[in-house]
C-alpha cells in the first residue's frame, strides 16, 4: 500500500541535489536593513499600519541583543542571510497550474495526494510566499478563512490588525521575535467561527530551498467561542553547506469553549537555525493542544507556551525532539496559569545521539489566585550511547496555595537484555533497537494522523540508521 | 527430524549483563564446563538443578546472548549451527527462549511485537493467515486466562511476576516454534496459573515441538510429561533419567547428587 506521506519525508538526504535552481521575481539583498524592510513591504503593496509595525520591529531588532541564556548562536550572521525571495507572481487555485519544478518538489511528499485523501485544506509555502492554496468549499460557505497570512492582510485588514503582534506575542519581546516582526512573509491565517467544529484537518507545508535564505512565516489561527480545529504544519529545507535561518511566528486564540489542535513536524536540513516563538492565549474552557516533531536542523529553540486565561482553560503539550550528531535541540514548553482552576500537561521526549545534544527547557507559572490549578510535566530522554547529551531545565514558579504539579524527569538507555529479548523474537538487531525507539515515542505519535505517523516513524529510522550498534 | 545437539559446551559469562547472570559472577567467569546433551524432535527434557548450577546461562546461551561466551563445544539444531549464529537468525530458525525475567518494552505491546516478529518467520505456524493472526492472539490469551487489555498494554511494563511468564508463553505458543528453551516459568506463578501454563506447553508437545524446560523443584511435571530429566551442577549434568529422578530430588533433595 502506498503510503500518502507528509510534507516531511525524502528530500533532506546529501548534498542539495535535490535543490532547485534559482529563479525569482523579486529577492532581497542580503543582509537586513531599513531599506530591505521597506522593500518587502512595498513589495507586498502593504497598508501603512502593517509598514509601519515592520518598521517598528526593525528598531527593537537593532536595540535588543541576541539570547544568550540558550544554545550558542554565534554562529548566525544576520547579515548572511538574504530576508526575503520569491518565484511566483500570484497564487494558484488548483495543482495543475503550479509550475512543474515546485509541483515535482511538492510531489515527491505526496501533498496534492494527502489533500485528497484527508484535509480539508491546504496552503503551499515556497521560500518566502504562499504559492497554492485552497480550502473545500464546506468549510468556505461555513465561514472558516484559510488562507496565507499576506493575503490576509489584503483582504481581512481588520482580523490581521486587531490580533497581528500586538496581544499575543509582542515584537519588543525579543531580538527573533522583532526580526520577524521585520521581516515576516508568508504563513498561514485561520479563522474559524464560532460553534463551527472543522472535522478534517487543514494543513500548511513550508519549502525553504534557496541557500542562506530565510523563512519567516507568520501563522495567525483565531478559533472562535465554541468552535474546534486541527492545524498541522510540516517544514524542509534541503541540505547547503552555509547557514540559513527559519525564525517562525505563531500566534493562536483559543476564545471561550473552543478547542485547537496544533500540530508541526519539522525537518529542516542540518544547517538551519531554527527559532521559533510560538504562544497560545485560552479563554474560559477553551482547550490548546501543541503537538510537535522536532528533527533536523543545526540548532532548535522552541518552546511552544500556552497561556491560560480564562477559568477552565486546558493545555496540553507533547512534543518529541531528535538530535543526532552536530544537532542541538533546545526544546520545551511554557504553561502560564492566570485563572482557577486551569490545568496542563507536558509530555516532552527527546532522543539524543551520535553526540547530539537535546535539552528540555520549561517554564510552569501559576500566578496568586489560580485556585484549584493542576499541572504535570513529564520528561523522558532516551540515548542509546555514551556520547550524547540530555539536560532538563525546569524553572517553575507557583504562587498560589491551592495547586497540584508534578514534574517527572527520566533518562533511559537502550539496554542490552531488552535488544536480546526483542532479537529472540526473530528481529533483527536493527529492527529491535527501532522498536524500542518507536514505543519510546508512542505517546506522541498516537495523536498523529496515520500519515504523519508513519512518516515520522520512518524519518527517525532513516535519521538514526546506522548511528547505531 | 531437527535435533537439538550439545557437545562439549564450555561457556564464559561476560559483564555487563542482567544481574541474574552476574549474581554472584565476575567477568569472563567460567559457568557451563562441557554440556552434553541431545534432545530429538518433540521430546521434552527437564533440566534441574540448584541455585547457581548455570541452567539459565544454558538457556541464554542456545539463544547466544551476547554475555554468555562459548569457549569451547557446539551448538547444533538439524543442520543450523546455533553456535555461530546470531539471536534473531536462531530465533527465525524456530529455536525459542521463554526468558527467566522478561524485559519491559514501553509503548509497544504484545499484539505489535507478535505481528511483527511472525512476518519474520519464513516458516509461518501451520494454516497461518496474517488476516487470523491477531485472533489466534486473542484466543492465546483467553486460554491463559489474561485480559484483553494486556494485549494492547505496554508489554511488561507493571506486569506481575505471573503476567509476564504467561506473556513469555503466549508469544512461544504463537510464533512458529520447533524447539522451545522454558527458564524458570514456575516461578511467581500460583498454582491455576501454572496449569494454565502447563496446559500450553502440552499443546506445544501436541504439535511435536521440542523443548527444554528449565527449573527448581518438579512441580510443573505433575501436568507436563517429561521424556528426560537432568542434573546440572557447577556447569556440568551430573545425572540424567526418567522422571523418577525429579520425584526423588523433591524427595532427599539435591545433596546426594552433589556431594557424590
Amino acid at each position: 500500500m502506498k503510503t500518502v506521506a507528509a510534507p516531511i519525508g525524502g528530500w533532506t538526504k546529501k548534498g542539495g541535489s535535490d535543490a532547485l535552481p534559482d529563479r525569482f521575481i523579486h529577492r532581497a539583498k542580503r543582509g537586513i536593513t531599513r531599506e530591505v524592510v521597506e522593500e518587502i513591504s512595498a513589495i507586498k503593496n502593504e497598508p501603512a499600519w502593517m509598514r509601519e509595525l515592520r518598521l517598528k520591529s526593525y528598531e527593537d531588532f537593532l536595540r535588543l541583543p541576541v539570547p544568550k541564556w540558550g544554545p550558542d548562536l554565534r554562529g548566525l550572521h544576520f547579515d548572511e542571510i538574504t530576508y526575503y525571495q520569491r518565484t511566483e507572481e500570484g497564487r494558484y487555485k488548483s495543482w495543475d497550474e503550479v509550475p512543474s519544478d515546485i509541483k515535482n518538489t511538492f510531489e515527491k511528499i505526496g501533498v496534492p495526494q494527502a489533500e485528497r485523501a484527508f484535509l480539508a485544506g491546504v496552503i503551499g509555502q515556497y521560500e518566502s510566499e504562499g504559492f497554492y492554496q485552497k480550502l473545500r468549499p464546506k468549510w468556505e460557505d461555513k465561514g472558516v478563512i484559510f488562507c496565507d497570512t499576506d493575503t490576509a492582510v489584503q483582504k481581512y485588514p481588520e482580523l490581521v490588525k486587531e490580533y497581528f503582534m500586538t496581544k499575543c506575542i509582542k515584537a519588543s519581546e525579543h531580538k527573533l521575535a522583532a526580526l520577524h516582526g521585520a521581516v515576516w512573509s508568508g504563513g498561514s491565517f485561520l479563522y474559524v467561527p464560532k460553534g463551527v467544529h472543522v472535522d478534517m484537518p487543514l494543513q500548511t507545508y513550508f519549502r525553504m530551498n534557496a541557500r542562506a535564505s530565510g523563512q519567516f512565516e507568520h501563522t495567525l489561527i483565531i478559533v472562535d467561542e465554541g468552535a474546534s480545529v486541527q492545524y498541522i504544519e510540516g517544514c524542509t529545507a534541503p541540505i547547503y553547506n552555509t547557514s540559513s535561518l527559519h525564525v517562525a511566528v505563531v500566534e493562536i486564540f483559543v476564545k471561550k469553549g473552543a478547542r485547537c489542535r496544533y500540530t508541526t513536524i519539522q525537518n529542516w536540513s542540518k544547517d538551519v537555525y531554527n527559532l521559533n516563538t510560538k504562544r497560545s492565549i485560552v479563554e474560559e474552557d477553551g482547550i490548546q493542544e501543541w503537538v510537535g516533531g522536532s528533527l533536523g536542523s543545526k540548532t532548535t529553540m522552541l518552546y511552544p507556551c500556552s497561556i491560560l486565561k480564562g477559568r477552565g482553560a486546558r493545555a496540553e503539550h507533547l512534543n518529541i525532539a531528535v538530535a543526532g550528531p552536530g544537532q542541538h535541540k533546545d526544546t520545551g514548553a511554557k504553561v502560564i496559569h492566570l485563572a482557577p482552576q486551569t490545568s496542563s500537561t507536558v509530555i516532552s521526549k527527546s532522543i539524543s545521539f551520535g553526540g547530539g545534544i537535546s535539552t528540555y527547557r520549561g517554564q510552569l507559572k501559576i500566578v496568586k489566585g489560580a485556585k484549584g490549578a493542576t499541572s504535570h510535566v513529564q520528561c523522558d530522554a532516551l540515548m542509546p550511547d555514551n556520547i550524547s547529551v540530555s539536560n532538563t531545565v525546569p524553572y517553575i514558579t507557583v504562587d498560589e496555595e491551592d495547586v497540584t504539579i508534578g514534574h517527572e524527569a527520566k533518562v533511559g538507555r537502550i539496554s542490552e537484555e531488552q535488544v536480546f529479548y526483542l532479537m529472540s523474537r526473530g528481529l533483527t538487531e536493527e529492527e529491535a533497537i527501532n522498536l524500542v525507539v518507536q514505543g519510546f515515542m508512542e505517546p506522541v505519535i498516537k495523536t498523529l494522523p496515520l500519515e504523519y505517523a508513519v512518516e515520522l516513524n520512518r524519518l527517525i529510522t532513516m535519521e538514526m540508521a546506522g548511528s547505531l550498534g | 527430524m531437527s535435533t537439538l545437539t550439545i557437545k562439549n559446551l564450555h561457556v564464559t559469562l561476560e559483564s555487563p549483563g542482567t544481574t541474574a547472570l552476574r549474581a554472584g559472577y565476575g567477568a569472563g567467569k567460567p559457568i557451563l564446563n562441557g554440556i552434553n546433551l541431545t534432545l530429538p524432535k518433540g521430546k521434552t527434557h527437564v533440566i534441574m538443578g540448584p541455585n547457581g548450577s548455570g541452567k539459565s546461562t544454558l538457556g541464554n546461551t542456545i539463544l547466544r546472548h551476547p554475555n554468555c561466551k562459548i569457549v569451547k563445544g557446539t551448538i547444533a539444531f538439524g543442520k543450523n549451527k546455533l553456535s555461530s549464529m546470531k539471536t534473531d537468525e536462531i530465533a527465525r530458525a524456530g529455536v525459542l527462549l521463554a526468558l527467566q525475567h522478561p524485559q519491559a518494552v514501553s509503548g509497544v505491546s504484545v499484539t505489535n511485537l507478535l505481528t511483527i516478529a511472525v512476518r519474520k518467520f519464513s516458516e509461518k505456524p501451520k494454516n497461518f493467515k496474517m488476516a487470523h493472526f491477531r485472533n489466534d492472539i486473542k484466543d492465546t490469551a483467553k486460554a491463559l486466562h489474561m485480559p484483553d487489555e494486556f494485549l494492547s498494554r505496554s508489554l511488561n511494563d507493571g506486569f506481575s511476576g505471573g503476567e509476564k511468564k504467561k506473556m513469555e508463553i503466549l508469544q512461544l505458543s504463537l510464533l512458529p516454534a520447533k524447539c522451545v528453551i522454558i527458564d524458570e516459568i514456575d516461578s511467581g506463578l500460583d498454582i491455576d496459573a501454572l496449569k494454565l501454563v502447563a496446559k500450553q506447553i502440552t499443546k506445544l508437545r501436541a504439535r511435536g515441538v521440542s523443548i527444554i524446560i528449565i527449573t527448581h523443584y518438579n512441580r510443573i511435571l505433575r501436568w507436563i510429561k517429561a521424556d528426560r530429566v537432568h542434573i546440572l551442577h557447577k556447569g556440568k549434568i551430573i545425572e540424567s533419567g526418567t522422571e523418577a529422578l525429579a520425584k526423588d530430588i523433591e524427595k532427599n533433595g539435591y545433596s546426594e547428587y552433589i556431594d557424590a
